[in-house]
């Protein structure tokens, strides 16, 4: 047991011997796989989105300018018991305002047109369609919601879902070559590192068979220096991922999008750093048989 | 210990060996001797499975080399300790980590190493350099630790290629006496030399002598050798 952890040390302090070498595999490998998680972050959000809009259909509805508050709020509060509808976001004349301001990214000072805001009140009613004649229900549920009263106009825009679900077809096609593509680069890095390590050290393994070391004694601390790399260069990139994440993560969080960027799940980190760990074993197996 | 019929080896176009027939006892102690490049370290290459039998039989301690597996091989080397003409050691690391080398990847405890290491190399007039880096001794010194690493693991069979090459008479006889003492506690040993002092040291031990690759009974003269 303690040859065990004695030779798990050796592989990690045996890497530390070269350490430039280590610094640029662990650099190449921290990249590829920053790109990887990206991509990775990219599709897991797409399926956050279709998941969370199938089927559903949003409606952006307008008062006159002129409605008060007071009447607008009293249709307000019976926009969400209305058949099919299942999110209601609404917004006074300076709400409308604050959110354009935001939209600006704050850059054009609105502050001053507070309680004079040109915009007319708006709602955007999330409806779930029905299994079939969706368009019809649309249409209808159009009609309803001109209806309502002082209700200027109603747009709703059908072609959303369909331009997201072709966004998951596309990055779902994309998927496996571009993974399959970064491990192949993973595996060639670490390998090439490995092999470079074993060149480096010949004389040293040779004295090590001499002396009688098994064939296992010689092999395994170079198999975790491998799993280190890839473990090592997995984590430092999901770090890097982490710190992009809260830059853009309220970045789409506006008007007409309304999403928030989610960070990618415990479940696929884990994925992530076991994946390059098992690439780096396997490719300094591959070194080592040649 | 060894058995050999007919064995043969060559290097492309060169003929190193040839047709060698050999018999070493259990406990036998022999001397190889012969002039320069007459295929000593050849041979010796051969018996623990650095270099592979190209033609004939070889079984040595019990394996046969004819069919061992090179992952098998460190089994042979755990027998068959060898000391080496150009030494290998580690010269980055110290003499006390070159000697306890063979002992560590045996994953022996490392308080056993410690007393083992300590013994063979005051044995050898080397503990007051155990913790020097072995780039900093003379060849002499460095010739001594790869003789302390040798036997530190008290092996059945040891090969030792021109191990007093570096050194001086004093030495040279303080060298044998060791061996002498390995060889009462039952192992075999079998050195390459050209040293006649040595070899007159022990009167009474079996000599054989390659000679073009070709293996004689007994202290041939050769003129030539160095
Ligand atoms: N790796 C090699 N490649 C080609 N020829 C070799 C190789 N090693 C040895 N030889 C040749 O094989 C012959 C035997 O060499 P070997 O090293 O066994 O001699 P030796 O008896 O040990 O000599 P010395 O007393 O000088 O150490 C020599 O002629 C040498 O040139
Ligand atoms: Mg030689």
């Amino acid at each position: 047991m303690s040859v065990f952890f004695h030779l798990l040390g050796q592989g990690v302090r045996d890497l530390f011997r070269a350490p430039w070498s280590l610094c640029m595999t662990i650099a190449a490998i921290t990249l590829v796989s920053f790109l990887g998680g990206a991509f990775l972050m990219l599709v897991h959000n797409l399926d956050l989105q279709i998941g969370a809009r199938q089927g559903n259909v949003q409606f952006q509805v307008y008062w006159q300018p002129q409605t008060t508050t007071e009447e607008v709020r009293e249709v307000w509060a019976g926009l969400s018991s209305m058949e099919g509808v299942v999110n209601v976001r609404t917004f006074t004349p300076d709400q409308a305002l604050g959110v354009l301001a935001e939209s600006f990214q704050n850059s054009v000072d609105m502050e001053w047109m507070k309680g004079r805001s040109p915009l007319p009140p708006t709602a955007l009613v999330e409806c779930e369609l029905p299994a079939e004649d969706g368009k019809k229900w649309a249409a209808s549920m159009v009609e309803r919601l001109r209806a309502l009263p002082k209700v200027e106009k109603v747009s709703f825009n059908p072609l959303q879902v369909d331009l997201l679900t072709s966004w998951v077809g596309l990055t779902r096609m994309a998927f496996w070559p571009v993974t399959g593509f970064l491990l192949v680069v993973v595996a060639l890095v670490v390998g090439n590192t490995i092999k470079l390590a074993l060149l480096a050290r010949r004389e040293e393994l040779e004295i090590l068979r001499f002396v009688g070391a098994s064939r296992a004694y010689i092999q395994f601390p170079l198999l975790v220096g491998g799993a280190f790399q890839g473990f090592l260069g997995a984590g430092l990139a999901l770090g890097l991922l982490k710190l992009l994440h809260n830059g853009i993560e309220e970045m789409f969080n506006v008007p007409p999008l309304w999403m928030t960027i989610s960070f990618l799940p415990p479940l696929h980190c884990l994925v992530i750093v076991a994946t390059l760990a098992a690439v780096g074993v396997l490719s300094s197996l591959v070194a080592l048989r040649n | 210990m060894i058995t050999i019929s007919k064995m043969s080896y060559t290097f492309g176009k060169q003929l190193a060996l040839k047709d060698v027939n050999f018999c070493m006892k259990q406990g036998e102690f022999v001397f190889l001797c012969g002039p320069s490049g007459a295929g000593k370290t050849t041979f010796m290459r051969i018996l623990h499975g650095a270099l592979p039998v190209q033609r004939g039989k070889v079984d040595v301690a019990g394996y046969d080399l004819n069919t061992l597996p090179e992952r098998r091989k460190h089994l042979l080397r755990r027998d068959v300790s060898v000391v080496f003409q150009d030494f290998k050691i580690l010269t980055n690391q110290t003499v006390f980590a070159n000697v306890a080398l063979p002992l560590k990847v045996r994953g022996i405890p490392r308080h056993i190493i410690e007393k083992r290491v300590r013994a063979v190399l005051r044995s050898l007039h080397l503990d007051h350099k155990a913790m020097s880096p072995c780039e900093e001794l003379s060849g002499g010194e460095q010739q001594r630790v790869a003789v302390a690493r040798a036997v530190v693991v008290k092996p059945k069979l040891l090969l030792a290629d021109e191990p007093t090459g570096n050194l001086d008479y004093e030495l040279s006889m303080r060298m044998m006496d060791i061996f002498q003492q390995f060889h009462k506690f039952g192992t075999s040993i079998m050195i390459a030399t050209h040293n006649r002092e040595i070899m007159e040291r022990m009167s009474g031990a079996r000599v054989v002598t390659l000679h073009d690759g070709v293996m004689h009974e007994g202290c041939v003269e050769t003129g030539g050798g160095l």
